[in-house]
């Protein structure tokens, strides 16, 4: 039963074959989406606390509950992992809760 | 009200004599300036309503309140926590089945969660029982007629006669809370607070809240621990029944000395109010030279006060000197109460002050009472965010001092209310008048205290 499905599957995929198994040129591109991820989870981090701060400073609260959960709303269509990923974005930003 | 004292007053047996010392302590207590006081237009009647509950069975025995004692002590030395919640003031019309039983389950979900973010006890406490009574900031309301003061008190209809002072209402306050007591300690014992019957109800809040994903991963990991344990063969007796306490705050002095009863069975004779397992001390009637600090400290129940922004570290200490002289672990709670936006800036030197004096109390965080304001609609509210701001402002001032967050200490009810504004549900000004039916300060709905408690979770397990 599952054959059918397979092939399909690497049929469908055969047409990119030649692009798509130049593996060093791929890792390259891993590598260099980390980089650039990294560099926005960083900078995402150093913006949330600027912001958490200022606001802070006008007497307000630490966390914005509903921002929050607009941030975990935005990751939703990577599925649970997208969640957990919302989660520690969040984590980065503003620290542990009650620290 | 028609609650009237139709019993031979004068055949009703005296309380046994207190020892000297004692009877001398409770007269010097009553014989100081009580702030927030009914005016009782007739001081006969009130004597006669005194000598009718000096007779009536407690709300709570010494045997109990000396387990809670027990139990506070473990908070103090940081190896429990301690859940405390329910209306900001009870009422008689609302003294039901269905409302008892939806603050019960909203309190057993929340101590759930809190249970399982902070690995250790939950001591859990209702304001319940005998919550009828309130200080108010101004004697008259805006509409010109004396205030409304809880229901041991007036009424809250809008007449002049409804807000006399009637001491009748202490007998229905009385009678009141010995129900409810009762449909406590029943719902408790047969089978509402099953853990996994508890687990079942967050999960379906967790479902259904808007803000489920945010809770959904502490959710499973309590569904994997229960199913873990029942892996094992786990089968105690704890997972299927608990205790809740009963708490409010000693304001109407009229009431708690007529609860006064003399625990002799033991060598030291113990004075106990058995109005209730826990009583404390409001912010407005703190005042250290008064009633309500002399009376709480003449009790053998545990006791505490509520601290505000004006408290200073020398204050705080003198209160923990006179309420706790014999240096109990957990024999005095102090509840601040400090704004979300002053809880880091006035909370440390009081902390590190207190600590050093030696005294073990407990450290409870009250989020809501410094956080009221007026909405753009005329409502009294709180929003969610300063609430929660303002555990988590508590939190990181004891996490930073190395002292033990014990507990938290919120007006919640089990009812879908509109009176708080934010959280999942994202409660507008406009949504307030929806439904808006506390008799007096508003209360987190069922939604916004699960939210809180998965919050304060998340804080506990750091």
């Amino acid at each position: 039963m599952a054959e059918p499905v397979m092939s399909e599957t690497t049929g469908s995929a055969a047409g990119d074959r030649s692009e798509e198994t130049d593996l060093p040129t791929l890792r390259d591109e891993i590598d260099d989406l980390d980089a650039e991820i990294l560099r926005l989870v960083q900078r995402r981090s150093e913006v949330s606390q600027v912001i958490g701060r200022a606001r802070m400073a006008e007497g307000g609260p630490r966390v914005v509950h509903g921002r929050e959960m607009a941030v975990l709303d935005r990751y939703r269509e990577l599925g649970p992992e997208g969640r957990e990923l919302a989660m520690l974005l969040l984590r980065l930003g503003r620290g542990r809760p009650g620290y | 009200m028609n609650w009237t004292v139709d019993v031979p007053v004068d055949a009703l047996p005296e309380l046994p004599p207190l020892p000297a010392q004692l009877r001398a302590r409770l007269d010097d207590a009553l014989g100081r300036p009580a702030a927030q006081q009914p005016r009782w237009p007739d001081p006969v009647a009130v004597r006669n309503v005194r000598a009718v509950l000096e007779s009536v069975p407690p709300i709570a025995v010494p045997a109990e309140v000396d387990r809670l004692g027990d139990q506070l002590g473990a908070v103090a030395r940081g190896e429990a926590f301690l859940l405390q919640g329910g209306d900001c003031a009870e009422t008689f019309a609302d003294n039901t089945e269905p409302h008892i039983r939806a603050t019960i389950r909203t309190l057993l979900q929340m101590a759930v969660v809190l249970t399982y973010g902070s690995s250790m006890p939950v001591v859990k406490m209702a304001r319940i029982a005998g919550q009828y009574a309130k200080p108010r900031s101004n004697p008259t309301d805006a509409l010109g007629l004396p205030a409304y003061r809880g229901d041991m008190v007036n009424s809250l209809v809008t007449t002049p006669e409804a807000r006399v002072h009637d001491p009748g209402r202490l007998i229905r306050a009385y009678a009141n809370s010995g129900a409810g007591m009762n449909l406590v300690r029943a719902l408790t014992s047969a089978g509402m607070a099953d853990l996994h019957k508890v687990h079942d109800w967050n999960k379906d809040f967790v479902l259904r809240s808007p803000a489920g994903a945010r809770y959904e991963a502490l959710a499973s990991e309590i569904d994997r621990g229960l199913r873990f344990m029942s892996a094992c063969g786990v089968n105690d007796s704890s997972l299927h029944g608990t205790e809740i306490f009963a708490s409010h705050e000693a304001l109407v002095l009229d009431y708690e000395r007529a609860m006064l009863r003399l625990d002799s069975s033991r060598d030291d004779a113990r004075l106990y109010d058995l109005s209730a397992h826990f009583l404390w001390v409001g912010e407005r009637t703190r005042q250290l030279e008064g009633a309500h600090i002399a009376f709480a400290g003449l009790l053998a129940n545990p006791i505490a006060v509520k601290i505000g922004p004006t408290t200073t570290p020398e204050q705080a200490v003198e209160y923990v000197e006179r309420l706790d002289p014999h240096g109990v672990a957990g024999r005095l709670t102090l509840i601040s109460r400090m704004g979300s936006a002053k809880v880091r800036e006035v909370l440390p030197a009081i902390v590190e002050k207190v600590t050093a004096s030696g005294h073990k109390v407990i450290w409870q965080c009250d989020p809501m009472h410094g956080n009221t304001v007026e909405s753009s609609t005329g409502y009294k509210t709180r929003h969610f965010d300063r609430v929660v701001d303002e555990v988590q402002g508590f939190f990181e001032v004891h996490h930073a001092l190395g002292t033990h967050p014990g507990g938290i200490h919120v007006e919640i009810t089990g009812e879908d209310v509109t009176e708080c504004l934010g959280g999942a549900q994202d409660i507008s000004d406009a949504d307030l008048s929806g439904r808006y039916e506390t008799a007096c300060d508003p209360r987190m709905n069922t939604q916004q205290s699960l939210e809180l408690a998965f919050l304060v979770a998340e804080m506990l397990r750091g």
